[in-house]
């Protein structure tokens, strides 16, 4: 592989990286907490910041609805005569029309995509036209609005604090969220050689070899405790660095819940490790590629429940937000901060939202991998019948997919995570503490030895078998 | 199959059982609330410990998988440093078992950390590694430096254990640096390697000097040689007597076995030995500068114990004097010192022991005046104190006077009479403070208004008095099948 | 080491020099384990231009994300306003120990400075985890063991000295 290539990929890499987290999935998590407090407290929530249109563009809109409207009538039909000409092949079996069937699903699902842009054109269109021009876009445009404001606003730093530490703290706290995202496997290896060709399903493929993720560390999984256990250190800093006893009771809550949990963290996810053999976040998706999903191993499923709760308060959010529970703590470790200090705090804890989503979906949903999706394209076989139905997909539509699959699945736990935040009540300290070292700690070691006991018997080789064969 | 298996590990059994005891303690003491038989458990699995290394030494069972032979010896020397640890760190445990309910302060984490302490200064005798050898020493301190502390409600022991733990984290700080210079002029770890390197001449001398000046200091710190003694006085005064026993027999006799075990094993060849380029004038001096102040500070003791810390350090410098002439007679002087360890430990068990029997609840026992009559109240109780000291003094027929002899007579056979001349002044020096204890017993009476000392009723201390009277005796009177042992194991080791 | 390799080495030594410097030299406390934190992350890199990823990362974890976070959880516990003064001591003990550490300082450097070894070839597994975990639980489990135990007395030892005195 020539070194501008290996340069080039790296650098794509980091930047679809950071456009997805910090570009893409913050800001709409900002929105997406904020409209779903408001939708609970009743309250029209973030959706008044609009770019307003001038007339003309609005008349030009108006004029193109009703094209739209055509076209995903049209593409609507099509899609259905193809749809009813899948089915009807897959149920007999053989193809006796002339058209082959991959054609066929390639214009259901070319024509059922067009037919439903389309649809949602039309409806936006005609949102656009009756606000007189206001594009709200469902108020995804207040995080722009709030990230403008968090710049221009004051930079407030009280007087009698440690400067330099105050500055700091946040960047130490952000950095780490990002940094997680280095190991991430997106997709599996990309074989740019033969991008536009259907490969193989198993076997060697010579050529230019790319994985799917900004760094392939050796460590893996341990890179990203590594560097979120140094983000600890940014909340405690700050919380002292503010010169405020709320600060400083804060900074304290927040540095001894996160090395609590940080210890379950890493505990809970060790039978993981000892199922997937690897710490390389590749691997462990490659194997649950090939075997099944870790979430189908009971014990797994139990360390899944544990490694969400301890991420959850590791990421220092209700339930677990003691460190700024605002009913006794002002702030907490935040009080003191404004401006875009405050806005980094604020966007490192939603990075770590999306890591934590990335991260379950990786160990425990099989990261990238799509069901009856293969190397050579989609397989859909179900163990009753005697084969599938085969539909063979260039490799650059197969990796999209799966970094597709990868992105919705991240959605779900980011859902999953706003749920429990507007669901649960806040602990009291002592809970906290109990339920993290009389609760999950002694449970996930015992975990670990059940696990132990399985590999060692031979039990989950047959479990995975059994598994393998459906 | 199952059963080769097992026998395998049979030279590190005593270990094993240790830590299965420790955690199976902490396991009763978790779910139950009845304390009363922890002393018992823990004492009889400590002598168990000391039986199976006995018996162990005695059929010459030494068998280890070689990943534990890399880092733990299974020898004589290791065997005989057990039975000398576990004995007396038993015997502590009986004493604890009667001391720490008379005074209100029993609670299951004492056994446990004596168990694994007595377990990190068995891994301390038997270590062959640097690695090994400063675990075993930390594991030992760790635990020591808790027991020091253990009632916490008390400003001398909180003093004691924070003079302590300051000291001993320099001390295994400077050994840790000592270890890694020594790696690096050496190229090995392990005792037998560094040996090889030293003895080849391809090691560094230089900084093969440095690293074994740093790892003597810290060594001589956990003896409590002078002028690297200075925690020993307060930390033996502020903790528990029962701890004191232990901190004096069993850390001790570990901190020797490590010596022996750097010193004529690893730089047991002629250059690093010689009188005058080598390590034994070090020794020489250290032995000399010890019993005398040791003896001399023990002199100006108005506190028993404070004076069986002392003597404690004179001690220290006796068995020096026996490792300062193995240069010239080898395992012979190395044979003595084991001696020495072993009388040492009974006697001074003998002693505390003594003293925790002269105190009951409210009116513990600490000062001569404290013991001012008791001896004509209370005879029985004070026969023991009587035959402890004396054996410290080093009077037939107790163990401490083979001991003494032994140790001496190694050095004047190694021609160094004018140390062994030394050393029975300073012995006489000790006579004084030792007979003052036996004056206070049965020739004074107390002050008009002052208590007057109740001995406390306890099985568990009458025991551990018995036992350790009994050996001191048995040491004293027929002291060849001890000596044997100790013959074995130093020509084992250096053989 | 060539390269990359080599600027790397260089650049992190100087992090860590200053790191170090920042923790003695620091007034305020806080300060001083920001110093120690620069420090280590600094070591870690170098763990990396040894190859030793598994290392760098431990590093990071236990150091960076347990040790320091310990220190600043201390300090604040405290309190900040325990910072200590100019440390008192009388010339010739502060002076003999300057003169002991340069001593030392030399020899050291004067026995490194003369030090002539090959180069040795590191396995392929070198750094690795696979190969840490080889070393540690099959060469090296005997003092993994005595590590757990040394660990286990310093978490009952600390509970028995810290547990209220009513239980």
């Amino acid at each position: 592989m020539t070194t501008e290539v290996l340069l080039l990929s790296s650098i794509l890499k980091i930047v679809f990286v950071l456009v997805v987290t910090v570009g893409a999935f913050a800001p709409v998590l900002i929105w997406a907490e904020r409209r779903q407090s408001a939708m609970i407290q009743d309250r029209l929530g973030p959706s008044r910041a609009a770019i307003v249109l001038p007339p003309s563009a609005v008349a030009f809109i108006d004029k193109a609805r009703l094209p739209m409207w055509r076209g995903f009538a049209l593409t609507g039909i099509v899609a259905i005569v193809a749809l009813v000409a899948v089915t009807w092949v897959a149920v007999r079996g053989t193809n006796p029309l002339p058209i082959p069937t991959a054609t066929l699903t390639k214009a259901l699902i070319g024509f059922g995509a067009a037919s439903v842009l389309l649809r949602i054109g039309y409806g936006v269109h005609g949102m656009i036209v009756r606000n007189q021009g206001k594009v709200m876009v469902l108020g995804l445009l207040h995080p722009l609005a709030d990230a403008l404001k968090f710049i221009f606003k004051e930079d407030f730093v009280p007087p009698k604090s440690d400067k330099f530490l105050f500055a700091a703290g946040p960047i130490i706290a952000l950095i780490p969220a990002i940094a997680a995202f280095a190991v991430i496997p997106f997709a599996s290896t990309l074989h740019l050689d033969h991008w536009n060709q259907v490969l193989p399903r198993t076997g060697e493929v010579a050529g230019t070899i790319i994985p799917m993720q900004v760094a392939s560390l050796d460590v893996g999984i341990l890179f990203i405790f590594a560097v979120a256990s140094t983000g600890i250190i940014g909340a405690a800093i700050s919380g002292y660095a503010s010169d405020n006893k709320f600060s400083l009771l804060g900074g304290i809550r927040a540095a001894s819940q996160m090395v609590s949990y940080e210890v379950v963290l890493g505990l809970t996810l060790v039978p993981a490790f000892m199922v997937y053999r690897s710490l390389r976040l590749e691997d462990m998706a490659m194997w649950q590629h090939e075997h099944s999903w870790g979430i189908f191993n009971p014990l797994l499923a139990l360390g899944f429940i544990m490694f969400f709760t301890a991420a959850i308060a590791e990421t220092k959010r209700v339930p677990f937000d003691l460190p700024e529970g605002e009913s006794e703590l002002v702030g907490g470790y935040l009080t003191e901060y404004s401006g875009m200090k405050f806005g980094m705090f604020f966007m490192g804890e939603f990075v770590e939202v999306v890591a934590l989503g990335a991260i379950a979906a990786i160990l425990f949903f099989g990261a990238w991998d799509v069901p009856f999706l293969y190397r050579d394209g989609f397989d859909f076989r179900l163990p009753f019948m005697a084969s599938g139905i085969v539909v063979p997909l260039a490799h650059w539509i197969v990796i999209a997919i799966q970094v597709l699959f990868f992105l919705l699945k991240i959605v779900v736990f980011i859902w999953f995570q706003l749920m429990i935040r507007w669901s649960l009540p806040r602990f009291r300290y002592d809970q906290l503490m109990k339920l993290c070292w009389k609760g999950l700690l002694p449970l996930s070691l015992l975990n670990i030895l059940l696990m132990g006991v399985f590999i060692l018997s031979g039990v989950l080789d047959k479990y995975v078998g059994l598994l393998d064969r459906l | 199959m199952i059963t080769d298996r097992i026998t395998s590990f049979l030279g590190v059994a005593p270990l094993l059982l240790l830590v299965a005891v420790g955690l199976s303690i902490m396991l009763i003491d978790a779910f139950s609330k009845d304390r009363s038989g922890l002393a018992l458990t823990t004492a009889m699995s400590l002598f168990a410990a000391a039986a199976i290394s006995g018996a162990i030494a005695v059929r010459g069972d030494l068998v280890a998988p070689a990943q534990i032979t890399r880092y733990l010896a299974v020898d004589q020397l290791g065997l005989f440093f057990d039975v000398v640890i576990c004995a007396g760190a038993g015997l502590s445990a009986l004493l604890a078992g009667g001391y720490l309910k008379e005074h209100g302060l029993e609670r299951g984490e004492f056994y446990v950390l004596l168990i694994f302490t007595a377990f990190g200064a068995m891994v301390l005798a038997r270590a062959v590694d640097l690695l090994s050898i400063f675990l075993g020493l930390e594991t030992m301190s760790l635990g020591a430096y808790a027991l020091v502390a253990y009632r916490r409600t008390s400003a001398r022991a909180v003093e004691g254990a924070v003079k302590y733990f300051l000291l001993g984290s320099f001390a295994a700080a400077i050994l840790l640096f000592g270890s890694a210079l020594l790696y690096g002029a050496t190229g090995h770890t392990d005792l037998a390697g560094i040996r090889d390197a030293v003895g080849s001449g391809a090691a560094d001398p230089v900084l093969t000097i440095l690293a074994l000046v740093m790892i003597l200091v810290s060594l001589a710190f956990k003896v409590g040689a002078v002028p690297f003694h200075m925690w020993v006085p307060d930390s033996y005064e502020g903790a528990v007597t029962p701890v004191t026993t232990f901190m004096s027999v069993a850390v001790k006799a570990a901190a020797f076995a490590v010596l022996v075990r750097v010193l004529a094993g690893a730089f047991g060849d002629e250059v690093s030995m010689d009188l005058f380029t080598g390590w034994t004038p070090v020794i020489v001096i250290l032995a000399v500068v010890t019993m005398a102040w040791g003896n001399l500070a023990a002199l100006a003791q108005s506190s028993v114990k404070r004076m069986l810390a002392y003597s404690s350090v004179a001690h220290a410098g006796y068995v020096l004097v026996g490792l300062a002439a193995t240069y010239e007679l080898g395992p012979t002087a190395v044979s003595a010192v084991l001696y020495y360890v072993a009388a040492y430990t009974v006697s001074n068990v003998l002693a505390f022991g003594s003293l925790v029997l002269m105190g009951s609840k409210g009116k513990e026992a600490v000062s001569y005046e404290d013991l001012a009559g008791a001896g004509r109240r209370h005879p029985a109780a004070a026969a023991p104190f009587v035959v402890g000291v004396l054996s410290l003094l080093g009077m037939p027929p107790t163990a401490g006077f083979f001991g003494k002899y032994y140790v001496f007579s190694a050095a004047v056979q190694a021609g160094m009479t004018w140390l062994a001349v030394l050393g029975v002044l300073a012995s006489a020096v000790g006579a004084y403070y030792y007979l003052k204890v036996i004056v206070y017993l049965f020739m004074r009476e107390p002050a008009e208004d002052a208590p007057i000392a109740v001995p406390m009723r306890s099985y568990y201390v009458a025991a551990a008095l018995l036992l350790s009277g009994y050996y001191v005796l048995r040491m004293g009177v027929t002291p060849g099948r001890y000596l044997d042992f100790a013959i074995s194991a130093a020509t084992t080791f250096l053989g | 080491m060539t390269g990359a390799g080599a600027t790397l080495f260089v650049v992190t030594a100087i992090f860590a020099i200053i790191g170090a410097l920042i923790t003695v030299a620091a007034r305020r406390p806080l300060r001083a384990a920001m110093g120690l934190l620069v420090h280590i992350v600094s070591l870690a890199g170098m763990f990396l231009t040894l190859n030793a990823h598994l290392l760098a990362a431990l590093q990071l974890l236990v150091y960076a994300g347990a040790i320091v976070v310990l220190f600043v959880f201390v300090i604040m516990l405290i309190g900040p306003e325990a910072e200590t003064g100019p440390i008192e001591g009388r010339l010739v003990s502060r002076s003999t120990a300057g003169a002991l550490t340069l001593a030392v300082f030399l020899v050291v450097a004067t026995s490194v400075g003369g030090f002539d070894a090959a180069w040795i070839a590191v396995d392929a597994d070198f750094g690795t985890v696979e190969g840490l975990g080889l070393a540690i639980y099959r060469n090296a489990l005997v003092p993994f063991e005595l590590i757990s135990i040394t660990l286990l007395v310093a978490i009952i030892g600390a509970i028995a000295i810290a547990r209220s005195p009513t239980e």
